[in-house]
């Protein structure tokens, strides 16, 4: 599988306030920054934070209050907007259909898209084999794992060879092992296609493990209180994880996190724990 | 199993009681006074000719209007399968349309029918037309109820997922319509069609009792003749035929669903 294009996303004084005041994204300072293209892009913080929210904002399912998101070419060149396949987004759920088989999951967006019967379910064949699960394509989701379930999920994401893949705290649910096994799939899918991947974790060594650069984000509302390269060899093998400069970099992402946390209980003893309430 | 051996041990218990005599028979006939008004035999008549065939003329007319209950019943039911999830579908595109109108629909739903009965009568006349009338006012709740809790209790997170392949224009509300939420309302549609389905009966046997003809006039006459017997097998065929309507809607529930949602699996 080979992907025409990634693209960059570029984040201009972006803020966003849900209605009844509260500030999810950007209080005071608004999230100005650049995703480069082909980046495996992490955004950690504390859970609740606002960082899912700046996720749905880029993916363009919801508009931000202020300011602007736009995708740039890989190649440079002029934003364009996304069309229908570019973007993918897989949940913190797998969120099949569950009265269709793997298959049909997989083939999902194509049908919306439009693309003919043959082609889509062609199509979905071969995401499902890129995931390992081929011998599935009959089953029900109710028949399956929740790690093969996210599987299903991923290669549904897939299956539009996206330019830019979101992932929203995709394998937080699921046990250790299966979780590593996933990460080490996307990170391998990653390689070989080339698009971008911005992926939302609450996790440090998840981070540190998959992720190429990582934003940190405060409690919310979100902005970025940390961005650092993560430079470690592009072959991303188990036995990084007990590496030395494995663990420097997961230490200096657990004291910022640590940080952010600390500054909110102390909003919290100010009794002032809504800090992202306007009143 | 279980059921059949409870419907054993309550017809024995029927009828050793009944055949203790200290409840009148012309108040409490036995199950077998009541099975040979469905199934006469000579021997039950002491192979009086004329009492049987008086029987037998008892046993087609009951039949004949099982049929007309039956006719009224399914077509009542279908009617307010059409109207309730059209209604309920209009219910769930508009939160406006919502607010509007689904307290009427509740008020509506608390009205007995046996009130509004005589009503029907006036304006439908004696007859089927009053039936189905009955019927479908009987069971159009549960499937509007029903239906609308399924349609707006989709996963928002997949109808962003919809949003963001098929678009926000009308061809996206459509696919969004027709392949995740008409779908996703089955397992709830059935349920209240399940429910609504026992209702149509009882509401085609209302209309009846008013309007005429059906099962719902026999038990009227015969309670008149005190001939609970046939009012006994009148009630038994009315069950029978809201029961079969009951399984042959589990079973289209389970042909559509088996794949997925546990309820359906279970039954």
């Amino acid at each position: 599988m080979s992907f025409s294009a990634s693209v960059g996303i570029s984040l201009s004084a972006v803020t966003k306030v849900f209605p009844g005041g509260v500030r999810a994204v950007g209080g005071a300072e608004p999230v100005t920054a650049e995703i480069v293209a082909g980046e495996f892009q992490i955004f950690l913080g504390p859970s609740g934070c606002g960082k899912s929210t700046l996720l749905r904002l880029i993916a363009g399912l919801d508009v931000p209050t202020t300011g602007t998101i736009s995708l740039t070419p890989g190649g440079g060149g002029k934003p364009q907007s996304a069309v229908a396949g570019d973007i993918a987004y897989v949940f913190q759920e797998p969120h099949l259909l569950p009265w269709r088989n793997v298959l049909r999951n997989a083939a999902l967006p194509l049908e919306l898209m439009g693309v003919p019967k043959a082609k889509r379910l062609e199509q979905a064949r071969l995401a499902l084999a890129d995931v390992g699960l081929s011998d599935f394509a009959a089953a029900y989701p109710a028949q399956l794992s929740g790690g093969m379930k996210m599987r299903v999920s991923l290669a549904r994401a897939l299956i539009t060879r996206p330019k830019l893949l979101l992932l929203d705290e995709p394998f937080a649910a699921l046990d250790e092992i299966t979780r590593q096994r996933l990460d080490d799939m996307l990170r391998d899918i990653w390689a070989r296609t080339g698009m971008t991947v911005v992926f939302v974790t609450h996790s440090v060594a998840e981070a540190v493990f998959l992720g190429r650069r990582a934003w940190v984000f405060s409690q919310r509302p979100a902005r970025i209180v940390l961005d650092t390269p993560i430079d470690l060899p592009e072959a991303r093998i188990p036995a990084l994880r007990t590496d030395a400069r494995f663990a420097e970099i997961a230490h200096r992402l657990s004291a910022s996190l640590a940080e952010t946390q600390q500054g909110a209980e102390v909003l919290a003893a100010h009794g002032l724990r809504d800090g992202g309430v306007i009143r | 199993m279980p059921p059949l051996l409870t419907l054993l041990v309550f017809i024995l218990v029927w009828h050793l009681y009944a055949r203790t005599g200290r409840t009148a028979e012309y108040l409490l006939p036995g199950p077998g006074k009541v099975l040979s008004v469905l199934f006469p035999t000579p021997a039950a008549f002491k192979n009086d000719a004329e009492l049987f065939q008086q029987a037998l003329d008892q046993r087609k007319d009951l039949l004949i209007a099982l049929g007309e209950t039956t006719q009224g019943a399914l077509a009542g039911f279908g009617l307010s399968i059409t109207v309730g999830t059209i209604f309920a579908a209009l219910l769930a595109s508009s939160r406006w349309a919502r607010a509007a109108l689904y307290p009427y629909a509740i008020f509506f739903q608390t009205v007995p029918i046996i009130a509004i009965a005589p009503l029907l009568v006036i304006w439908f006349g004696f007859g089927l037309r009053t039936v189905i009338a009955s019927a479908f006012i009987a069971s159009l709740f549960p499937i509007v109820a029903n239906t609308l809790a399924g349609l707006i209790s989709t996963d928002p997170n997949l109808v962003d997922l919809f949003r963001l392949y098929g678009g926000t224009g009308f061809r996206g509300k459509m696919l969004s319509l027709l392949k995740l939420r008409v779908p996703a309302a089955l397992p709830q549609t059935f349920t209240g069609l399940r429910v609504a389905g026992g209702l149509a009966v009882i509401g085609a046997i209302v209309g009846e009792f008013i309007g005429g003809g059906g099962l719902g006039s026999i038990v009227d006459v015969a309670r008149t003749q005190q001939r609970t017997d046939v009012v006994f097998a009148a009630v038994l065929l009315a069950s029978l035929l809201g029961l079969a309507l009951f399984c042959v809607l589990g079973a289209l529930s389970w042909a559509l669903l088996r794949h997925w949602d546990a309820g359906a699996r279970a039954n």
